[in-house]
């Protein structure tokens, strides 16, 4: 499989199925993140769609200075809260990027436990656990998308874990 | 928080893999993105990255004209040979025009003249090969002639 870097290479010297594949190798993880911020599907494809026009545009001549989750993360997250406040003139910015984050709403019993936890975390520790557990991002490249310093992100998770392992309806997720 | 950054490794290794596995079935969304938004990426990626730029554009039209032109000319030199007519061009056989010296005259000698003109904008004097003092189309124009006749050139 070619890198994210030969692809961004491929595509600044003018092949655009280059860009197809990376469009394809982040389309879903994109979709996914959108729709936690947005929480409705057309939303979500909007979000989507800007994200990567806004990535097309930077083609020729794109660097990639970090992991393209990193760069992606931010990106997405500027783009859903301008159009979810498109549709919701009364609410700020802060108050947008503070929502809790658009999940299942038909979840097993369990699950709910687990989201009733989370919930209950301040809203910078939920952000690194979801980034950290459901993007899949290194707590580095987590510390780069938000452009944070890495010990930032690593207190904030381990104070996130830590208060997940205390909570009795998380507990059983921590290994004795 | 010293103790936060020695400690977050371990705990992390103390997290079970369903925690994980739990929290995406809680956040994956059932829906994925619409067809539309992927004919909309490719065809804009398309657009973006395939668009010639006005410099190969450039090219590509000298190109062209040379390949009319030696179209053109290679018609007007089957109606001379056949009525027997006498040329204004120079003798072809005195035309140095092998441009990129491999041994053979070519229609891609006629390119690549164009393309030097537009890319240098000051060629080798020794392709001013109808001798006019500038180097310009009826240089590529005599090199395309060259390439079109049967004996190539030589």
């Amino acid at each position: 499989m070619e890198t994210d870097q030969k692809l961004i290479a491929a595509a600044n010297s003018g092949d655009s199925q280059a860009f197809e594949m990376l469009y394809l190798r982040y389309r879903d993880w994109v979709y996914a993140l959108a729709m936690r911020f947005t929480g409705n599907a057309a939303q979500t494809a909007d979000v989507v769609q800007e994200t990567f026009l806004y990535l097309l545009k930077k083609f020729p001549g794109f660097e990639l200075r970090t992991s393209m989750k990193s760069f992606l993360y931010p990106a997405v997250r500027h783009i859903a809260v301008t159009i979810a406040r498109q549709s919701r003139r009364t609410m700020s910015d802060e108050e947008l990027l503070r929502q809790a984050p658009a999940r299942q709403p038909d979840v097993a019993a369990d699950h709910e436990d687990l989201a009733a936890a989370l919930a209950g975390l301040p809203p910078d520790q939920h952000q690194v656990v979801l980034m950290r557990f459901v993007d899949d991002m290194s707590l580095a490249e987590s510390a780069a998308a938000l452009d944070l310093p890495l010990n930032t992100i690593k207190a904030r998770l381990y104070r996130a874990l830590q208060a997940l392992r205390d909570d009795p309806r998380t507990r059983r997720y921590f290994l004795a | 928080m010293p103790e936060d950054h020695e400690h977050i490794e371990s705990l992390q290794r103390r997290v079970s893999p369903t925690f994980g596995k739990d929290l995406k079935t809680l956040y994956s969304p059932k829906s994925a993105a619409p067809g539309k938004v992927d004919q909309a990426i490719v065809q804009a990626a398309r657009q973006r990255l395939t668009k010639p730029s006005r410099h190969r554009l450039r090219l590509t039209r000298i190109g062209a004209a040379a390949a009319a032109a030696a179209v053109i000319l290679f018609l007007i030199t089957l109606n001379v040979t056949r009525h027997g007519g006498i040329s204004d061009q120079p003798p072809l056989a005195s035309i140095p025009a092998d441009i990129d010296g491999n041994g053979r005259v070519d229609i891609l000698d006629a390119f690549k003249l164009a393309r030097r003109i537009e890319v240098t904008g000051d060629p080798e004097a020794a392709w001013d090969l109808n001798g006019d003092g500038r180097i310009d189309a009826a240089d590529v124009d005599l090199v395309a002639l060259a390439a079109v006749r049967l004996d190539g050139g030589a």
